[in-house]
């Protein structure tokens, strides 16, 4: 390495009043960029679940409290691992929901009926619902409004 | 020069600025380049941001008014009834004068016809009922004429002119390639090795390439479907040509029930087939339905369309697929390859004309992959509105 080189390394060294200002815009941008986007972010999540079986509740599940309620006999629930799993029988059937506690989260991990649709299925957000339709069984967000104006599709 | 170069190249400077690009991808900022939307209204294409994709706060919001309608009297209220048949949940929207008891029974009768067809479609055309005409047809050997029913033979007839419509992007006869992959019942493969093999989906799109041989015959008020004879011999195993009508049956419900609801009179509601398909009357409210596009790659919505008097079709990738590998598998099959699709089109809606076809047309969209898609809809979809989601490449 020449001399001249070298002496431009050594002043290249520590900090100069440039990169600071530099690293300042940066971080200022970045410190922008995440406020927006944490501000835009979807600020209405899952709250709880229903799970009902031909339009009649049977559980429900409440994430901001950690409860549940059963209100029909043929309901088993354990606890693994941080996850409820529900098992529901109906229509000479059953299905196995898996609540996930700290993702708030719902999905359909088994069941015994014709398509098995309903383990492709999940409750992530207000919107969507779960069905089996050989159980007629759902499971739906606690704040879900079927009527609420809007028809959530797809 | 020299001082603004060495500010820049300094490495202090360097780490700065890879923190922020990851600051912007991990943002979600970086989706803008991630996904594209396509829609013949209300212009060619608009170019997702991670504003307007996933935060329903930020909806685009588009009209798809078939026709005018006026807002119902304040006294009619709403009934909702829900049907489980052909392994999907569907519900029944209706408004009316419910005080009035002729109105009260007309829609009891409405419900139990709504019912009764349900169960004969389910009886038609579900390929996991037992005894089904799906279901014996699909059970028959190569080259079999099969007894069928006239929902059968009318679905049928609907899907042989969409696979030619479409240049064969829809392909009913996918049901071998759809069981493989795990779906309709089938076991889901836990790992990649539990895949079908290359050797046994190329054998399978063989056999689905030969639907347009099936035969309809309508004869003397009896109804018959004839199979080709075609057969192809893999892993031990005879295939033979199986149907899977999901891909138009909800559709062509649909469309039924909106025959229904005219016939008993009822200009104000909606039937949605487990959020596949769905006829709109008019609202109630303003007139228009409001209707939100499911977010394809998370939670919320995409799109909020306003809609009256028409029927809508969507599918999309995320409905029934699983994950392997970090890679996405689907009940979407390409009727080329006889794997799911990877053709980057992961949504598709169409709007206007018949249910039944707009739902073979959404699933012939994301087979057709967007730029064979965007000139189909700009050549053959002119009466159709239609909106489709990529995955840029």
């Amino acid at each position: 390495m020449s001399l001249e080189k070298v002496v431009l390394v050594k002043e290249d060294k520590g900090f100069k009043a440039r990169d600071l200002i530099v690293y300042a815009v940066i971080l200022l941008l970045a410190a922008v960029l995440f406020t927006t986007v944490f501000l835009t972010r979807d600020t209405n999540p899952l709250k709880g679940v229903k799970i009902s079986v031909d339009g009649e509740a049977v559980f429900t599940y409440d994430f901001e409290n950690d409860e549940y309620f059963k209100t029909a006999e043929n309901i088993e629930i354990k606890e693994i691992n941080g996850a409820l799993f529900v098992t529901v029988r109906a229509h000479g059937g059953y299905n196995v929901f898996k609540i996930l506690k700290s993702e708030r989260e719902v999905c359909v991990t088994d069941s015994d009926c014709r398509a098995k649709t309903c383990t492709y299925m999940g409750v992530n957000d207000n919107n969507s619902v779960i069905h089996c339709a050989t159980h007629h069984v759902k499971a739906e967000p606690l704040d879900y409004d079927a009527d609420g104006g809007n028809i959530p599709f797809g | 020069m020299e001082k603004i170069y060495n500010i820049i190249m300094n490495k202090h400077s360097a780490f700065l600025v890879c923190a922020l690009s990851a600051a912007f991808i991990f943002s979600g900022c970086g989706s803008a380049e991630k996904y594209g939307i396509y829609t013949n209204i209300p212009q060619n294409v608009i170019t997702l941001t991670a504003g307007n994709f996933g935060f329903e706060n930020k909806l685009e919001t588009t009209s798809f008014i078939m026709q005018n309608s006026t807002p119902a009297p304040e006294k009619f209220t709403v009934k909702t009834e829900e049907f489980y048949a052909m392994n999907a949940h569907s519900v029944l929207v209706v408004a009316a004068d419910f005080g009035n008891s002729e109105t009260a029974e007309r829609f009891d009768l409405l419900k139990s016809a709504v019912g009764e067809l349900l169960l004969s479609l389910d009886l038609s055309l579900s390929a996991t009922q037992t005894g089904s005409c799906v279901y014996n047809f699909n059970s028959a050997p190569a080259g079999s004429k099969v007894v069928v029913d006239a929902n059968f033979y009318n679905a049928l007839t609907a899907a042989k002119y969409m696979h030619s419509f479409t240049e064969a992007a829809y392909n009913p006869a996918v049901y071998d390639c759809v069981q493989a992959f795990g779906f309709l019942g089938a076991d889901r493969p836990a790992s990649v090795s539990e895949l079908p093999s290359e050797e046994k989906c190329s054998a399978l799109a063989r056999v689905a390439s030969h639907f347009s041989e099936t035969e309809l015959i309508a004869e003397n008020g009896e109804y018959y479907a004839v199979k080709p004879l075609y057969t192809e011999f893999v892993e031990g195993k005879e295939y033979n040509l199986k149907l899977d009508l999901g891909g138009i049956g909800k559709g062509y419900a649909v469309d039924l029930i909106d025959g229904l609801l005219d016939e008993y009179g009822f200009e104000y509601g909606y039937f949605n087939f487990a959020s596949s398909s769905m006829v709109c009357k008019s609202s109630a409210g303003n007139g228009n339905y409001t209707v939100t596009l499911r977010n394809p790659r998370g939670s919320g919505n995409y799109l909020k369309l306003l809609v009256n008097n028409a029927k809508i079709s969507t599918s999309g990738d995320y409905f029934l697929s699983y994950i392997l590998d970090g890679k996405r598998y689907s009940s979407v099959i390409s009727p080329k390859t006889g794997k799911p699709i990877e053709t980057g089109v992961i949504t598709a809606t169409v709007i206007g004309g018949s249910a039944a076809e707009n739902d073979a047309l959404t699933t012939a969209l994301m087979v057709m992959g967007r730029e064979k898609a965007s000139v189909f809809v700009s050549e053959k979809l002119l009466d159709r509105q239609v909106v489709f989601v990529c995955e840029k490449v």
